[in-house]
């Protein structure tokens, strides 16, 4: 039965093959080459595991290794120092700033750390704008940005959204009942916090914390922009991009960061699986909430007005750079100008053009193939169709940056057949190609959900009407999806627009590079921060301004939908 | 924090005094000047419509609510000001509100645990706890791994295992299904008879209240109706409000005048008279339960003690043991049950009737 449903259902099958083809030839094996030449003796080929050796006994590699792990244990700890106390103001009191800490879990998500990295240097670098001013009034200076600091720092401000909106459905989804209990069996304040309140939120605050380390662990640009070598991504790219491809390093490390990844999303799972504390019933509705006392208030506010100020201190920083004309060992730049904007525009208008048609491309690959998975997972019953969901899904966890190795290493030999010494591995549709395979599990949600919201009985009754399976697919899924879709395509776009580690790997001449690369190259020096900063305020733009349409997208779609079932 | 603090269980039971409960919130005013006087031992239940205050009455019991005027009195001691740690009040919630991360043995333990009390001796009163209502096999599961009627019965294990003074307890029985509602019921009084601990127990179910409470306080709008054991509720209503909610009534409107020294009750429309054995002069209705009348063919000779009405059966329905006729008598719609025997045809409808009804059964209540 199960083999004749392929034979009943050709076009089925031949579209699941060829996405089968795709997702092998483009995530599959470039990811398991990685490995393997991870533990393949360079000169002969054979299985070893002489490579991680070789990675333990360099002490550069250890001090990597240490260091990854460190920053992303540190930037856990004051993401969540920043997280909790806005989280625990917005569940446990009437506090009118709610409004504030909701925008500030969403603004510091619509820019990549990267692209804020220089900005924040010059503002609270050695010589930036805040130690300056402290050190004239006060006599001293802190550290934020030094070394490890400021990859901790950087990081922590723009990840820590993770935390709070987990964290906060969280503690949102504590039925206050189970609070108001404890307090009839004589439990109160701090203890009923350490043993009610704290277990039952922690799922949320778990998923949120391995999401933030996995970002952190991973981010490339990040360190490289801040000059700070001595961690395993930059050290990954660096060894492929001086000594080649064919150092077994890159591999070693990269094996490291997918290893670290799976192992933080799977902690994450862990964390939320079976625990679905959804605890909100009847005559429930949240944490017991009160006003605050006037000094109270006066504390929240402060503490909410300096982590608002740090959050926008990047965007804040940009902006200043971008328009600035000298900005050095001074408080703000000496004067403003347009100049950086008219010259991005003039002279490396290629950065942007690149942008929009890598990233259109890739969100319309993404869009086509999240579709295609989705119907094929949920409307058929093909088998091994499971498959093809975890498979797409599984590129969550593979960072940019690996992705990138796996692509040098698999496609450098194989020539594009019409252009001259053209390698497939540096030919600008491979980054096309990896930008969508990167973000197709998002497309994929969207596109699922979408689906899932398309009631099956309404392209039986088109298919009863005699339609074809093809022209039911074309003529009622993809238009009812239609919503759904386009808010695939918009983050799937976005999102490219940013992705820094696989494109650092790929793009092989200037004239190929996309935005990220594009802020990259300009922030490396002095000169270039303006036009970079200008390069990242485009960047931003883009991403706000899709964010923003996804979100109206999808909210216009549920009305729609919420209104259709009603009637 | 330390169990000194905590108002020390006492052996035997404790009464309840409320003092002129008033409690707004924010506009909404939800309780007027409630007294009640709760004996202690007793099974007390708040009967009342959704809405009424009920919850927020017990909320404000446990110290979950405070109230704008008025006194909570446990035992001898004043608790308005306490918070509720420190009441030593067992609520068992409508929700059960078991703790997900811990298991059902933790979840008992919990309360113990807080007023630091020796390990061995929390184990001991665990078990007998569990023990008690029957869930010993089953202390290490978690709770969403029990049925609806299991958790019931962790959650009152929970309560009664700190011995507290008073069990609260708000619809414990509003998430089991019908068949399970009744078995709890019953244990739940058993236990409380076991325990003796002045139990109050909130309730909109009229059947729950009346087969488990000693005394009920029906309440409405945030105003104590009435208070009496279910029995006197029933019979001697103090309003239309207790007499409509408790069972079913036929209500007529119309005033009571003397009548050579017996107190007679006219309807409005003049076509119900009926003597009535008390009552004041003025308007006034009379309530009467369907089963206080009997349904006979046309022109049957009156009996005595009984007074005669003339009407059409209106409507019928069957419920079993009683077929309830909807009886037209002029403008009012009277509901008479008559019992079914098995082989008997119910009368049709337009069939013309002659009513009878149990004079010393009619209720007068002056306006
Ligand atoms: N926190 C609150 N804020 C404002 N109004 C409230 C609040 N809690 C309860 N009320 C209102 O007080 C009234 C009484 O509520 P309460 O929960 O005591 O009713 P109840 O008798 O328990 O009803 P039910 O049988 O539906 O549980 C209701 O009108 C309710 O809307
Ligand atoms: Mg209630």
């Amino acid at each position: 039965m199960a083999i004749s449903e392929f034979r009943k259902h050709p076009g089925q099958t031949a579209a699941m093959l060829l996405i089968s083809l795709f997702l092998l030839a483009f995530l599959v094996i470039p990811v398991v080459q990685v490995v393997f030449v991870a533990f393949m003796d360079a000169t002969t080929g054979q299985f070893t595991l002489l490579n991680f050796k070789d990675f333990f006994n360099t002490a550069l590699f250890r001090e990597s290794f240490w260091n990854s792990i460190y920053v992303g244990c540190m930037s856990v700890l004051v993401a969540s120092a920043f997280s909790m106390p806005l989280a625990y103001f917005t569940s446990r009191f009437e506090f009118r700033g709610a409004v504030i800490i909701q925008s500030l879990g969403i603004i510091p998500l619509i820019m990549p750390p990267f692209v804020g990295a220089v900005a924040m240097l010059m503002l609270f670098g050695r010589n930036g704008s805040v130690n300056l001013l402290l050190d004239q009034w006060f006599g001293f200076t802190i550290p934020f940005m030094e070394g490890l600091n400021g990859v901790i720092f950087v990081q922590s401000i723009h990840y820590f959204p993770f935390i709070l909106i987990n964290l906060s459905a969280a503690l949102q989804n504590i039925d206050r009942a189970m609070e108001e209990s404890a307090q009839n069996l004589g439990c109160s304040g701090l203890r009923l916090f350490r043993r009610i309140v704290l277990p039952l939120a922690m799922p949320g605050y778990v998923a949120g914390a391995s999401l933030v380390f996995l970002k952190v662990f991973d981010d490339l640009g990040t360190p490289l922009l801040l000059n700070v070598n001595n961690m395993l991504a930059p050290q990954a790219y660096l060894r492929i991009a001086s000594i080649g491809i064919k150092d077994p390093m890159g591999y070693v490390i990269s094996v490291f960061l997918v290893v670290i990844a799976l192992s933080s999303m799977w902690l994450a799972m862990l964390a939320l699986k079976g625990k679905e504390y959804a605890t909100v019933q009847k005559g429930g509705g949240g944490l017991a909430k009160r006003r605050m006392r006037p000094w109270e208030k006066v504390f929240a506010w402060m503490i909410v007005l300096v982590i608002m100020s740090l959050v926008l201190a990047p965007h804040f920083g940009l902006t200043l750079l971008s328009f600035g004309t000298i900005w050095s060992y001074s408080v703000l730049p000496d004067a403003f100008t347009f100049d950086h904007f008219v010259s991005i525009f003039a002279e490396t208008p290629e950065y942007m053009t690149n942008t929009v048609l890598y990233s259109s491309l890739a969100g319309i690959i993404d869009v086509v193939l999240g579709t295609a998975i989705a119907y094929i997972v949920l409307r058929t019953k093909l088998i091994g169709r499971q498959w093809l969901d975890y498979t797409a899904m599984a590129a969550v966890a593979i960072p940019g940056l690996v992705i990138g190795i796996g692509y040098l290493r698999t496609f450098f030999g194989y020539q594009v057949p019409w252009l001259e010494n053209q390698s497939f591995a540096t030919w600008w549709v491979a980054i096309v190609i990896a930008l969508s395979i990167r973000r197709l599990p998002y497309a994929l949600r969207a596109c699922t959900a979408a689906l899932q919201q398309v009631s099956a009985s309404l392209e039986e009754s088109a298919e009863n009407l005699g339609a074809s399976k093809f022209s039911t697919v074309r003529k009622i899924a993809v238009p009812l999806m239609a919503g759904g879709i386009l808010a695939g395509f918009v983050t799937s776009f976005a999102n490219a627009a940013v992705e820094l580690g696989m494109t650092l790997m790929l793009v092989s001449k200037n004239s190929d590079g996309p935005l990220s690369y594009g802020i990259y190259v300009y922030m490396q020096s002095a000169a270039g921060r303006g036009s970079g900063a200008a390069l990242g305020i485009v960047a931003v733009l883009v991403v706000g301004i899709c964010t923003l349409l996804s979100h109206i997208v999808i909210e216009r779609r549920q009305r729609k939908y919420v209104m259709g079932r009603t009637d | 924090m330390n169990n000194t603090e905590h108002v020390t269980a006492t052996t035997s039971a404790v009464g309840v005094r409320l003092e002129g409960i008033d409690l707004s919130f924010g506009k909404t005013h939800v309780l007027k000047g409630i007294d009640l006087q709760i004996e202690p031992g007793e099974f007390f239940a708040f009967l009342g419509p959704s809405g009424c205050g009920k919850t927020t009455l017990l909320r404000l019991i446990a110290g979950f609510e405070s109230a704008q005027a008025g006194r909570v009195i446990i035992g001898n001691q004043e608790v308005s000001h306490l918070p509720p740690w420190r009441r030593n009040l067992g609520m068992v919630f409508q929700s059960y509100a078991l703790w997900p991360h811990m298991t059902v043995r933790k979840n008992v333990a919990f309360g113990l645990e807080e007023r630091r009390i020796p390990r061995n001796e929390i184990n001991k009163r665990v078990e007998r706890a569990l023990d008690l209502v029957g869930l010993l096999d089953l202390a290490r599961r978690r709770p969403s791994q029990l049925s609806g009627g299991q958790q019931q019965r962790v959650a009152l294990a929970r309560t009664i295992v700190i011995e507290p003074q008073v069990l609260l307890l708000d619809e414990p029985l509003s998430n089991l299904d019908a068949k399970l509602r009744v078995q709890m019921r019953r244990e739940l009084r058993q236990l409380q008879r076991k325990l003796s601990v002045t139990t109050i127990f909130v309730t909109h179910d009229q059947e729950e209240a009346n087969t488990t409470a000693d005394r009920i306080a029906v309440i409405n709008d945030g105003i104590v109706q009435q208070i009496g054991s279910p029995m006197e509720l029933y019979d001697r209503p103090a309003n239309l409000f207790v007499a409509n909610f408790l069972g079913v009534a036929n209500v007529v409107e119309g005033s009571m005048t003397e009548e050579n020294g017996k107190v007679v009750f006219h309807s409005s429309d003049g076509v119900v008279v009926v003597p009535v054995t008390a009552g004041n002069q003025g308007p006034s209705s009379i309530v009467f339960r369907p089963q206080n009348l009997t349904i006979l063919p046309q022109d049957t000779k009156p009996q005595p003690g009984t007074t005669q009405l003339t009407g059409k059966v209106e409507h019928k329905e069957f419920l079993g043991g009683v077929v309830r006729y909807r009886v037209a008598v002029g403008g009012h719609f009277i509901l008479v049950d008559a019992p079914h025997q098995r082989g008997e045809t119910a009368m049709p409808e337009g069939t013309p009737v002659t009513l009878c009804l149990n004079d010393d059964q009619v209720i007068g209540l002056t306006h």
